[in-house]
């Protein structure tokens, strides 16, 4: 029961904020249904299994029985942290929304939206890491485009629709084809089993010929899926959709897409695609991790040159996510490990950098870095705030950052030795993007915009926006000090995976070295 | 088929004949009318009058027991198990546009006939879809068309109205020409025009004549449900009519013509033939496209909305293959599924661009909507709710259309055509949006006075519309058994 209600939670929270009468109430009810959010996930936490490696709180309705749908629920080893991320993200970024005085005093209904959108977002999010039925999965993954179109559309920046438009047709079409193959699937199993279903645990036996090229049936719905799930990543050749949308969004929305909507598509690559289609992957393996060292390569040489401070985070974002994408293909525990901590971690840090560009860009109604500069002596502790993040951003030790990027370069090591230098450069160009950032933004002189603004006494974060950081901080340094707790977990259910995975390959690359 | 009449022949068709009582009641009220417009109390006669004849036409559908195949009227008339679903879907989406017609047209003249005129096309609707013989299906067909006719270009001040009333009844009586020069084909090479016997003609199917006359058949029915090369009338007399008259055209016109075509096409000679497969495929495929792309480059919404449902012509198109060529219910099924959901999600549609140009004589420019979501945000989420279901976005009711159909047409091979439908929704999507934009994310312009939502009956009907695409799709496998049930 506990997974349904934390996807009915959303619902109510949205009827009661939708409801409110007055700012006051709207602001409790938000913050409020948030926090218990949280709380519900926190008990899923307490009460899971760490030594169990299958699926656990596992919910199983008839949805519909004509179609072989059911609503099946369920949480592992490599769900449990993104449920908790996911819900961790939200009380916070209502805290942060709610913090200023507005200006108009009657109640919009934009006012009122906005928390709904945001509690529909979550819900949808959970509903993907949550889903084990792959229609209910593709319908929660179609569902998160709405919320995140309407938060893009309606409080983005200058070129919100043109953002909004061109992530929503990105992704959308990226996906609709996944729909097709997942039918096929369906008909495939009841082919051969005699009755429909989209639950995972039964398209996971559906015997999918390969032969080592494209046209088999494997090789094309491997690639239906693999789209889909790159666009939403993104992967290289598909990411341009995100610095717009990033650049665009507003604070929140860019929190929850940085933090959360990116994780989606490395969740599914683990989940969905390695497990469905693993001759397929095994195949392909090589290719796609090259793509995510482009993309490491690429986003980390794009961070260097951008004058926005949002558009820098965001390409950074997608230098990170090669990472996590290159660990998982290299289809060994290790990495699959580090892409995971990866995960979490960049969901952390990225959320918290976009948090403190909204506070930036709040104060000083800019975020060009080159009008920026000599900060740090209006607002010391958002500097070290800031300094922390974008050393965990590098992934210095002691850091979450340098956990999963150290297991993904392991990873990657046991199988392309040659691809992982490339790799550590693009840690070594992260350093320089981010310090640089840090540089050109709170030291030296004081620029003429930072020295024009008044009120230079309350500049500094306010109490409300150190509640907000401090846990972040706090969380980042825990997954840097401690990574068993966050590891421990994933591991049953990751061991698991790949002995499934084994299974299906006799001839199974690389995996003989796990744990070396 | 022994007597020449009977009385069960006319309980079979009792339906009809309660809208016939109807019509005819109206036209008597119309006498004792002097003044037009009417006043308020005339309003709500010919509102409960109207409601009064379809709810007792609706009661006698269900209530009058038949068998699984019953012929009426010398054969003429064929009552299978299915026809109770089909009419009682063509029974309540004609009753939808006639709550919204008088809605729309209380204000202007002669609603009267307006509401006679439609029962009237609901009755040649009805007869369509019962038809056993071409000749009594083309007398249905006649029927209703002129009455779609007459329904647009009673709005006679208005000079798009009747320019939309022309050139739908000139290329319609084109079409329902050809239509009849193929039934004349068929009849010559067959000696018949009953479809019951046409099926157990197997001898001839390969005679040029019958080819011919079956081809001609169906262009005159493509040209009524809007297939590819005979579409372009559909944006110009949509635009033109007032919005009712487009939704009654849309709707139930489109599930009785549909209807016609799936029966005539999946009994015989139809889908089975290996050419005539291949030349519906590629229709299929290029209605999809031209209605799609098309519909991208309107700024008109009823236009938008009239390229999107040649759109959805072309999928429904591809669900009458699916039948025509596996003969499984389960096709049929999803078939009837999406004809369903289509009516109720453009059945929405329409029936807030009516709310639009009650108050505006001009029609709906897509631009108008700027801001609309600040003015009335309930409005909006229903016109929202709506166009998200009319792209297939999950997990509204056209997302489960779809998805059904897709299935189905996976399962019989049809894999291009379903990866086309894919592609094609994928563009859909973007036109889809756009009034979306609008409507959320620009700022009020105040081009427009803020529609207002009027009429109790009205009310509940949107309300029940925007209930069913909301929740139907989440609710589907029960739609789909009350489906399976009745097939």
């Amino acid at each position: 029961m506990i997974l349904s209600s934390l996807l009915l939670l959303p619902l109510i929270a949205m009827g009661l904020v939708v409801l409110s009468p007055n700012r006051k109430i709207l602001k409790i009810s938000a913050i409020g249904s948030s926090i218990s959010q949280f709380l519900l996930s926190t008990l899923l936490w307490l009460k899971f299994d760490n030594y169990e490696s299958g699926f656990q709180f596992v919910e199983n309705y008839n949805w519909l029985p004509q179609a072989g749908i059911r609503f099946l629920l369920g949480v592992d080893g490599i769900s449990i942290w993104l449920v908790l991320l996911t819900t961790f993200f939200l009380p916070l970024l209502l805290i942060n929304h709610f913090k200023q005085e507005p200006f108009h005093r009657a109640l919009g209904y934009k006012e009122k939206i906005f928390p709904a959108c945001l509690f529909a977002l979550q819900g949808c999010l959970l509903g993907v890491f949550l889903s084990l039925d792959l229609v209910v999965f593709y319908i929660f993954w179609e569902l998160t485009l709405v919320p995140t179109y309407l938060l893009l559309g309606i409080w983005g920046g200058s070129r919100r629709i043109y953002a909004g438009t061109k992530f929503f047709l990105f992704t959308a079409i990226g996906s609709l084809f996944m729909l097709v193959a997942i039918i096929y699937m369906m008909l495939l199993h009841q082919e051969q089993f005699g009755v429909l279903s989209s639950s995972l645990f039964d398209l996971y036996r559906v015997d999918l010929p390969f032969t080592g090229d494209l046209i088999s049936t494997q090789g094309v719905l491997f690639f239906a899926f693999f789209i889909a799930f790159a666009v939403k990543t993104p992967l290289f050749p598909l990411h341009t959709w995100l610095p717009d949308a990033h650049v665009e969004a507003p604070t929140a929305g860019s929190v929850l897409l940085a933090a959360v909507m990116l994780k989606l598509g490395t969740y599914a690559f683990i989940r969905y695609l390695v497990p469905l289609f693993p001759q397929a992957s095994i195949y392909w393996s090589p290719w796609v991790v090259i793509l995510g060292v482009i993309g490491v390569f690429y986003g980390a040489m794009m961070a260097l040159v951008q004058n926005d401070m949002k558009k820098l985070i965001a390409y950074s974002s997608i230098s990170h996510m090669g990472f996590v994408v290159a660990g998982i293909f290299s289809l060994n525990e290790v990495g699959v490990q580090g892409a995971l901590f990866q995960m979490l971690s960049h969901g952390v840090v990225s959320g918290a950098l976009f948090l403190s560009v909204g506070i930036v860009s709040e104060r000083a109604k800019n975020r060009d870095i080159d009008k920026l500069g000599g900060l740090s002596n209006k607002m010391p502790m958002f500097a070290l705030v800031f300094f922390i993040l974008s050393l965990a951003s590098i992934g210095l030790p002691l850091t979450s950052g340098f956990i999963g990027e150290f297991l993904i370069l392991k990873g990657i090591f046991y199988k392309y030795e040659s691809l992982t230098y490339f790799a550590v450069l693009g840690v070594v160009l992260g350093a320089a993007y981010m310090l640089w950032l840090f540089q050109r933004i709170f030291w030296g002189k004081e620029s003429e915009l930072i020295r024009n603004l008044v009120g230079s006494d309350n500049f500094d974060l306010k109490k409300v926006e150190l509640v907000v950081f401090v846990p972040l901080i706090f969380v980042i340094l825990l997954m840097g000090l401690g990574p068993n707790l966050f590891l421990k977990p994933a591991r049953p259910s990751l061991n698991d995976w790949s002995t499934h995975f084994a299974s299906k390959n006799i001839n199974a690359l690389g995996l003989g070295r796990k744990n070396e | 088929m022994s007597d020449l009449l009977s009385l069960k022949d006319f309980l079979l068709i009792s339906p009809v004949v309660a809208l016939v009582v109807l019509g005819l009641s109206l036209l008597v009220l119309k006498i004792f009318f002097k003044d037009s417009p009417q006043d308020e109390t005339q309003i709500n006669l010919i509102r409960s009058f109207m409601l009064f004849g379809f709810v007792i036409s609706l009661v006698l559908v269900n209530a009058v027991p038949h068998g699984e195949t019953e012929f009426a009227f010398i054969g003429a008339l064929m009552f299978e198990k299915v026809s109770g679903f089909l009419t009682n879907l063509l029974l309540l989406s004609a009753l939808f546009c006639g709550v919204q017609l008088i809605e729309q047209e209380r204000k202007e003249k002669a609603l009267v006939e307006k509401v006679f005129l439609l029962v009237s096309s609901t009755i040649g609707l009805l007869i369509l879809i019962w038809a056993n013989d071409l000749i009594a299906a083309f007398l249905g067909l006649e029927m209703a068309t002129l009455g779609f006719y007459l329904l647009i270009s009673l709005k006679r001040t208005q000079n798009s109205a009747v320019e939309s009333a022309v050139k739908y009844f000139v290329l319609g009586s084109f079409a329902s020409g050809v239509l009849l020069y193929g039934i004349s084909f068929i009849y010559g090479s067959m000696g018949t025009t009953f479809l019951s016997e046409l099926v157990r003609a197997e001898e001839a199917a390969n005679s040029g004549l019958y080819l011919v006359g079956w081809l001609l058949v169906f262009a005159g029915f493509a040209f009524k449900v809007s297939l590819f090369p005979f579409h372009v009338w559909v944006p110009d007399v949509y635009q033109g009519a007032s919005g009712s008259n487009a939704s009654f055209i849309a709707t139930t016109g489109k599930v009785g013509f549909f209807v016609a075509l799936l029966k005539v096409f999946s009994l015989k000679g139809g889908f089975e033939i290996e050419t005539f497969l291949n030349i519906v495929q590629w229709l299929v495929a290029l209605t999809l496209l031209m209605g799609h792309f098309s519909a991208i480059l309107q700024s008109n919404l009823k236009r938008m909305i009239a390229y999107s449902s040649i759109a959805h012509s072309g999928y429904l198109l591809m669900g009458a293959i699916v039948i025509g060529s596996s003969g499984e219910s389960q096709a049929f099924q999803s078939f009837i599924f999406y004809l369903t959901s289509y009516v109720v999600m453009t059945l929405g549609v329409f029936f807030i661009i009516s709310i639009f140009e009650k108050n505006n004589e001009t029609s709906l420019e897509i631009k108008d909507l700027k801001g609309l979501a600040a003015k009335k945000p309930g409005l909006s989420l229903l016109l929202a709710v709506f166009l998200i279901s009319l792209a297939g976005f999950p997990p509204s009711l056209g997302f489960f259309a779809k998805f059904h159909l897709f299935s189905v047409a996976l399962q019989e091979g049809f894999l291009w055509l379903v990866f086309w439908g894919v592609l094609s929704s994928a563009v859909s999507l973007y036109y889809y949006l756009r009034p979306l934009i609008y409507i959320y994310m620009h700022e009020d312009e105040n081009r427009l006075p803020a529609p207002m939502l009027e009429g109790r009956l009205f009310k509940v009907a949107l309300f029940l519309l925007s209930t069913i695409c909301l929740f139907g799709g989440i609710f589907s496998g029960s739609i789909m058994e009350v489906i399976q049930r009745s097939i």
